[in-house]
Parts: structure tokens; sequence; C-alpha cells
């Protein structure tokens, strides 16, 4: 369905480097990584709205560069908390931008206003931070995109809205034929409902599989301080080290029979923050 | 295709961007002055001209450009939108000046006393400064995408280069001034006009042409 193909941009202080995945039909894939990863960058750099240094992005096997137009009316995207016009009222914003999607539906438009409890005529100043996360995700989803690229879509949100959005996530790709794109920071989000992890550090991805496969390909191991070698050290993705022991991250692959240490099994969030720790921290 | 995307942007401009009050304020002004004796005329239309930036600091407090990016039209299609903004404002101007430059040439047949008459020369001395004054801000402006301070400044600038120029060369020039100011030799007056058309719509087009050549470049 998306094909991201070595994105490369250079900017001052940061740089996308290399990046490359893709995006079956009828998955959820989750986008993580810590505040100034380079997730926004990376999505706008592939919608074009920042331009690429250089790169491949392909939409449904067409390049995006080149269709533009006709594969932004197949797709749907939204940064965050809809901000734009703040005066106007979420009807006149909503009238003018559905007449741009030759497949905008009303009636499923209608049903996202019910359940979010989005009342139209306000004004966009005068709805709540996840009010307007709502707004946006509602316009994403109203005009039968095939594909759903949604950045930070449930910051803002409180728990039960964030439920409820994965339930909808999940809903739509029950077809197989839909996908969905999400940044997040959020680890639980992903443990809730994606199938596929991106992660990305430093403008780079640093891991890109199944989401059971990451899982199951590593493991949180820990010991006691005076077992922690450095040629183990050098083997793990990332060690804590307390004063008497030690808490790691290491590829299951990595793990020899003669480690004597306990093995546990790591979740996303164990994953996400051994691998955008700074490596050799030997504090506490 | 793309000629409904542009009209559709068009239109969304009216409808989320547009203040009416920015209209009032050029609507208003611009006749009532036309009327007096003891006014320069061209600076009357540059109330269009100053119309204009506001429009875009409000898009840019709008995030216009950032809303736009993710509707599925292309970069020319927002420029072109824009720039049928821009020269919806400037025609209205023109439009609706005439009348009220008709009735000035009734009440002062003596003519304005500070500049060029309410006659064809005016008009076609506000056709060139618009043409400058698009010229200096739209490609300014697209370079950025954001910036509105400087494509100001030096579109004023270009404005006023011109409508001075021409006021200055029509008041000096003795054997232009009897042609391009008053009301006898309207029939020069309207070749000047229409060759100002010319040449505004020309700059216009090409300003667009730089225009979207440059927001193509541009990050959001």
């Amino acid at each position: 369905m998306l094909r991201v193909e070595n994105l490369n941009k250079s900017y001052t202080s940061f740089q996308l480097k290399n990046i490359s995945f893709e995006i079956p039909e009828g998955y959820i894939v989750g986008f993580l990584g810590k505040n100034g990863a380079g997730k926004t960058t990376t999505i706008k750099t592939m919608l074009n709205i920042v331009h690429p240094d250089n790169g491949k992005v392909e939409f449904f096997g067409k390049d995006f560069y080149s269709n533009e137009t006709e594969i932004k009316n197949q797709i749907g995207f939204m940064f965050g908390a809809f901000d734009y016009f703040p005066k106007s009222k979420i009807k006149t914003i909503t009238e003018s931008y559905s007449s741009f999607f030759t497949e905008w539906d009303d009636a499923v438009y209608r049903k996202y206003l019910k359940k979010f409890q989005i009342d139209e005529n306000k004004r966009i100043t005068e709805l709540s931070a996840g009010m307007k996360v709502k707004y946006g995700v509602a316009l994403a989803l109203s005009h039968n995109a095939k594909l759903l690229i949604l950045d930070e879509p449930t910051s803002g949100l409180d728990p039960i809205a964030r439920d409820e959005l994965l339930d909808i996530f999940q809903n739509i790709i029950q077809d197989g034929k839909k996908s969905i794109l999400f940044s997040t920071h959020i680890t639980s989000d992903l443990d809730k409902c994606a199938d596929y992890i991106l992660i990305i550090k430093d403008g780079e991805i640093i891991a890109n599989s199944t989401k059971d496969d990451l899982i199951n390909n590593h493991a949180i191991i820990s010991g006691k301080v005076e077992d922690l070698t450095n040629e183990l050290k050098d083997r793990m993705v990332n060690v804590k080290i307390s004063r008497f022991n030690f808490k790691g991250l290491i590829e299951r692959d990595k793990l020899k029979n003669s480690d004597n240490l306990v093995i546990e099994k790591p979740n996303l969030e164990d994953i996400m923050i051994f691998y955008n720790m700074e490596k050799d921290n030997e504090e506490n | 295709m793309k000629k409904t995307n542009t009209i559709k942007l068009f239109k969304k401009e009216w409808s989320l961007v547009i203040k009416p009050s920015v209209f009032v304020f050029i609507y208003a002004l611009l006749p009532l002055v036309m009327l007096s004796p003891e006014y320069p005329y061209f600076i009357a239309f540059w109330f269009a001209a100053l119309g204009i930036p506001i429009l875009f600091a409000n898009l840019k407090a709008n995030k216009d450009l950032e809303f736009t990016a993710m509707l599925p039209v292309s970069r020319a299609d927002v420029v072109k939108s824009k720039f049928l903004t821009v020269l919806y404002i400037e025609i209205q101007q023109l439009v609706v000046a005439i009348p009220f430059a008709i009735a000035s040439a009734f009440l002062n047949p003596s003519g304005n006393t500070v500049g060029i008459d309410a006659n064809a020369t005016i008009f076609a001395s506000a056709l060139l400064s618009f043409a400058a004054f698009n010229f200096a801000f739209m490609p300014l402006f697209f370079k950025t995408g954001y910036k509105t301070t400087l494509p100001t400044i030096v579109s004023f600038i270009a404005y006023f280069i011109i409508a001075v120029a021409i006021e200055l060369l029509v008041g000096l020039v003795p054997p232009l001034y009897t042609i391009f100011d008053g009301y006898t030799n309207l029939g020069w007056q309207f070749v000047f006009l229409a060759v100002s058309l010319i040449i505004f719509i020309a700059l216009t087009y090409v300003s667009y042409r730089i225009s979207v050549k440059k927001f193509e470049r541009v990050s959001l």
C-alpha cells in the first residue's frame, strides 16, 4: 500500500537518514519514537509537505510525487489537533474540506460527530484539545480513505477517548482492505492495536517488524552487578545499573546458555526506553 | 479537475479567511475619495493593494497553507487560487471606481488639483501599479509561504514608484499633461489604458509562473 524507500532530508541540526519501510494492506502500523525523533518530519516528507532531498514514495504502486492530487484523494491524514481557522465554525470548515474529496461520505462523518459528541456549530477555539484531535480524526476518516496517516492522534485524549479511538482503528481495518499508520510516543496505544511497529530514533528507523516479533526477539535480563561483564554489556542493547543489580535489554539471539540471568519478556515500553537511552549510561 | 480545484480553493478563501470588514473598508473609502477634487487618486487605488497583505496575514494566522496541504490539490492550484483572489480584489476595486470616476468628472469639471484627474489615465496608472505590486508581492510571499512583512514593504514601494512616476510624468511634462490629464483626449488615454491592461496581464502571468516555481520548493 505504501512503500517508502531511502527518504532523506537534512536540516542544519537534524537529519532523516534513509527512511525505508512498507505498509501492507489491512494492518495497523504504529510509528513509535520519542519527541523530536523525526516522526512528524518523516510523515510530512513522505507527503511532500516537506521537500525530501531524495528518496522514493509509492502509494498503491504509484509514485507519490507525480500523482500527488490523485493519491491524496485516496488517503486521509491529519497532524495532531485540528488548529486551523480557529474563529470559524466546524460546519463551515467541513463544508469546505469535504468539497475537495470525491468520495466524501456525509453519513460516516455524521456518525463520528455523534460518537465524538462534536457540536458542528462550535468554533474551533471553543473546542478542548482532545476535541480538536477528534474533529481532525473525523475529517480524515470520512472520505473513504484506503490509507490513514495520523500524526499523534491520541495525544491529548483522555484514556476513555483513546480507547474508543483505538477501537475505531481496529474496526476500520476489519475488512482487510484498509491500513493505518499512526505515530505516537505512548506505547500502550500500540500494545493495544498495532500489528507492525516502526521505531525511529534520531531520524533513523531502528526497528521495523511485527509487534510480536519485536517483543519475542528481545528479552529483559537482570542480575547482580558482579555478573555484568563487558562482554555481556556489548551484546546488550542497553543496560541500567543500580548499586547491586542491573537490568537491560538484549536481542534474544545474542543470549548465551552460559548467561546466568533472570530472563523476562519485554513490553514495548521497555524496548522503546532501552533503545532510546544513551549507551554507557553508568549513572545511578 | 484542475479548474474545479482552483475554484473550490477560491471559494474556501471566501468562506474561511476573507473577513467582510476588509472589504467594507476598501469599497467604502475608495468611491468617497474619488469625488474629492483635491486628492491623489492613485492613493485611493492603493487601498486595494493595502487589503491584500492584510488578507495574506490573515491566511497565515489561520494556518491556511498548512490546512490546504491536507487537501487533494496541487501546489500550482493553491497559487492559482490565491492569484484569483488577488485579481478579484483588484479588478473589483477598478470596476467599483468607474461610476465614481464618471461622477467626479461631472462634479469637478476643472479636474483634480493635486494629481491626475478621474479619467482613463488614472485607471491605466492603477493597472500598472497593481502589476508592479503583484510582481513584487506574490513571488516574494510564495518564496516562504509564510513571511508577509518583506513582501508587503517591497510591493508597496513598487506600487508607489510606478504610481508616482506616472503622476510626475503626466503632471510635469507638458505634452503628456495635455494628452493624459483632463477629459479632452480620452482617445489616447484609452490607448494607454489598453496597453496598461496588456502589461498588467502579462506581468501578473509572469508573477504567477515564478510564484508556482518558488512555492513548489517550500517546506510547510
